[in-house]
């Protein structure tokens, strides 16, 4: 796994924990974080996505303060999403807007790395796959993963998502099973 | 409750009504939220209302107008109580009179969003800095144009008309303005590009 986080997802964290927003790590950094994903994998990603389950953050002008206290570089996406440039990735914070969130049952099962809150591996994906397609992490994955599990999770967040989300999602896991399945030459698939 | 005119918030909506707890003809789509169970504030009504009707309709433009009634209003509502809206959209939308397309909804939420951050964008304040010429009389003759006439009364001093009160603009420093974006254009036609310099 990642020997070291960037010295500014840590102050982040610290500053949204001080401030009583809860943020989690998810995304592809928390899967190489808990070493599911290999740490080259970190070139493949684009930013450090920090997850609030608070809407609200986004009018919170203190937010921007605390962060630019500290001397960082604050920026906003186009929808108002927050980006922080750092050393090495810049880090969004993501937080749930309208429909397109990560369901609380999903936010429950969390691991703790170096004093910090990170999404645990099954539910990354199964959050992913409400998003988009992620086959492409069944190519390089480096642990056995719990096929159960994962579709456990999918239906522990069935009336948390719409019925086309959760179908959606169902076919994106069943894709990333069967392309596991190849990948490690021996059918995983556990219902 | 409430009529709202989404035209205020996007001007390509303008006549398009939404009837929140009452219904005339004039709207576009008239909700009912008594059977949602979950207190909310009007403001909180108005937004959900807005994307009920938005995701049902699947046009981008009203995605827009939610987005921006959000923002000027610094309205939020959670997930859950968006999913308990929707699973209930059949008893809270009692009439809806405008056409419903067949397009994937992250399509229209996302492209509604970019649409509305760029109306946004133009209402966010640029300085201007104005470079004056030197000729003392063209420089008044600018300085009037852009901030009006200097008239005293009482011993107080007051700008009368001029540019800047026109366009919703206010000044900083000398020849430096604080103006909306959308104005840039304006100021740049009034003061005629070629003779002068404006910088960003």
């Amino acid at each position: 796994m990642l020997k070291k986080l960037p010295a500014t997802v840590k102050q982040i964290y610290e500053i949204l924990e001080g401030m009583g927003y809860k943020p989690i790590i998810v995304g592809s950094v928390a899967l190489i974080l808990q070493g599911w994903l290999p740490n080259w994998f970190i070139d493949r990603t684009k930013d450090v996505d920090l997850y609030v389950d608070d809407p609200a953050i986004i009018y919170d002008e203190d937010v921007e303060k605390e962060i630019l206290k500290r001397g960082l570089v604050i920026g906003r996406s186009e929808i108002g999403g927050i980006y922080i440039d750092s050393d090495t990735k810049p880090i969004e914070i993501v937080y749930p807007i309208y429909d397109f969130y990560i369901p609380k049952t999903l936010l429950w099962n969390v691991v703790y790395i170096d004093n910090m809150r990170i999404l645990e591996g099954h539910s990354v994906l199964v959050a992913m796959s409400l998003g988009h397609d992620i086959t492409k992490y069944a190519e390089v994955l480096e642990v056995e993963i719990d096929t159960r599990k994962l579709y456990q999770l999918l239906n522990a967040v069935r009336n948390e998502v719409d019925v086309e989300s959760f179908t959606i999602a169902k076919k994106r896991i069943d894709e990333f099973i069967e392309h596991y399945s190849r990948r490690v030459g021996r059918h995983v698939f556990v219902r | 409750m409430a009529v709202v005119n989404l035209g205020s918030y996007l001007s390509v909506l303008e006549g398009w009504k939404v009837c929140i707890d009452e219904c005339n003809e004039e709207c576009i789509a008239c909700l009912d939220f008594s059977s949602l169970g979950t207190l909310l504030t009007d403001e909180e009504k108005v937004l959900l209302a807005i994307y009920l009707v938005a995701k049902k309709t699947r046009r981008y433009q009203l995605v827009a107008a939610m987005h921006i009634y959000s923002v000027k209003h610094k309205v939020i509502v959670r997930p859950e109580t968006i999913r308990s809206a929707e699973l209930k959209s059949d008893d809270i939308i009692k009439e809806l009179r405008i056409t419903c397309y067949d397009i994937p909804w992250e399509t229209v939420f996302w492209r509604g969003l970019c649409y509305a951050q760029t109306f946004l964008d133009l209402e966010k304040p640029v300085i201007v800095k104005v470079t004056p010429p030197k000729d003392k009389r063209e420089r008044e003759k600018l300085r009037v144009l852009i901030e009006g006439k200097r008239i005293t009364i009482k011993g107080k001093t007051y700008n009368v008309g001029g540019l800047l009160k026109k366009i919703g603009g206010r000044k900083i420093a000398p020849w430096v303005y604080l103006i909306p974006k959308k104005s840039l254009q304006i100021l740049q036609r009034e003061l005629n590009l070629k003779t002068y310099d404006i910088l960003m």
